[in-house]
């Protein structure tokens, strides 16, 4: 024990009422506890960094701006705080014009400190092939994705998110992961069509 | 294993034989293997369709592709500069405009109103505040307020209306100074920007 006690935590629905009342220190505490986690998701899903932080920013102002408006008996908070995110994103997606999509995505891959370079390389040009995929579906599949299987979200919290149906957030993921796995299974040097060992517990 | 499976809607069921192991026509993990990766099955289906896949060739391969897939997303690095997102939003809510001041404005207007006229009142009750009305106030508007029942409400709700005008003006100025927004806590989330 480090002598802080469950109760000595305030949880998400308190911080946001004392957002509502003008309490600044409390959309500190969601940024800390949140910001990370939204940050990752916006620049998964937009693949542009800047956009990534300037939506994620405008995503808490907006918390604090209409902390009252929020209603715990309608879903969490970081539902809440995910679906303003994905509504700005979509909207500064809807006013970018064409021709700069996906212009500043830029892949940043780790430092190639292994022991065997060979595998190194291998693994490098796997982590391409991934990111061009995930470049050719669409900022709404790479959301969807990234909730369900890097976030592990519930399938209803997704569609409450994103505002679409549950059999659409089901649809779009099988169809994602089948485009991914087209493309990383001949890199792995597997046939698609030759039955694999079971995975291991895949959780 | 190799049991023959038949899915319907949410429900699904496996049957102790058929032996579709190695057939390539089994689809009953396909529809179901990102709900098993999610975790998001109840125990005993999971279960089973762990058993199922273990016998069927085409399950257990559409398994096994699905968590490579899984983890190569989940590998694939994000660097995120989450300290300097809060000193940009730090900023920004720094710039925000007082949030709610008219809550704090009417609530203090309320009570202004009803201060002023619990006071106003009680000063009308004081021979030496009607005979200075008297004297000071001119006539027309010192009829207005000593006259019978009125002296008794007019003159508190003029008060009252001052002071809710005060408040309703000066509060959400006074609101407006907030203090300054505390220095984040990064020390455990050292910035991860390339």
């Amino acid at each position: 024990m480090r002598g802080v006690t469950p109760a000595a935590v305030p949880s998400d629905v308190d911080l946001v009422r004392r957002c509502a009342r003008g309490d600044a220190a409390a959309i500190r505490v969601l940024y800390d506890r949140h910001g990370e986690s939204l940050l990752r998701f916006l620049e998964r899903m937009l693949r542009d960094r800047p956009r990534a932080e300037d939506v994620c920013q405008e995503a808490f102002l907006r918390v604090w701006r209409r902390a009252e408006l929020f209603d715990p008996a309608r879903g969490t908070f970081t539902a809440w705080l995910y679906r303003a995110a994905a509504n700005l994103a979509f909207n500064r997606l809807a006013l970018k014009s064409s021709t700069e999509t996906e212009l500043s995505a830029q892949l940043v891959l780790p430092p190639a400190d292994t022991v065997n370079p060979s595998e190194e390389a291998s693994r490098n040009e796997r982590s391409r092939l991934l990111h061009d995929a995930l470049g050719a579906l669409s900022p709404q599949d790479r959301a969807i994705l990234t909730l369900r299987h890097i976030e592990e979200r519930p399938v209803a919290e997704i569609a409450g998110i994103l505002d679409i149906p549950e059999g659409t957030v089901k649809s779009r993921v099988h169809y994602a992961m089948h485009r991914l796995r087209s493309v990383l299974e001949p890199a792995l040097g597997v046939d698609p069509g030759t039955p694999a060992a079971p995975e291991q517990d895949s959780r | 294993m190799g049991g023959d499976a038949t899915a319907s809607g949410d429900g699904f069921s496996l049957n102790g034989n058929g032996g579709r192991a190695g057939g390539g026509a089994c689809g009953l993990l396909a529809e179901r293997v990102s709900d098993l990766l999610a975790g998001d099955l109840p125990l005993a289906m999971r279960r089973e369709l762990e058993s199922h896949a273990g016998g069927c060739a085409t399950c257990s391969a559409e398994l096994a592709a699905a968590a490579r897939t899984v983890a190569a997303l989940r590998a694939l690095p994000v660097a995120v500069r989450r300290d300097a997102v809060w000193s940009s939003l730090e900023r920004a809510l720094a710039r925000e405009p007082a949030r709610r001041p008219h809550l704090f404005a009417l609530e203090a207007a309320l009570l202004g109103v009803l201060g002023t006229a619990l006071a106003s009142a009680l000063a009308l009750r004081n021979d030496r505040v009607v005979e200075w009305i008297e004297r000071n106030v001119p006539d027309a508007l010192r009829e207005l307020l000593l006259i019978g029942s009125l002296r008794a409400c007019l003159l508190p709700t003029l008060f009252a209306l001052f002071g809710a005008i005060v408040a309703v003006v000066a509060l959400p100025l006074l609101a407006a100074r907030r203090p300054p927004l505390p220095a984040l806590a990064l020390a455990a989330h050292p910035e991860k920007a390339s």
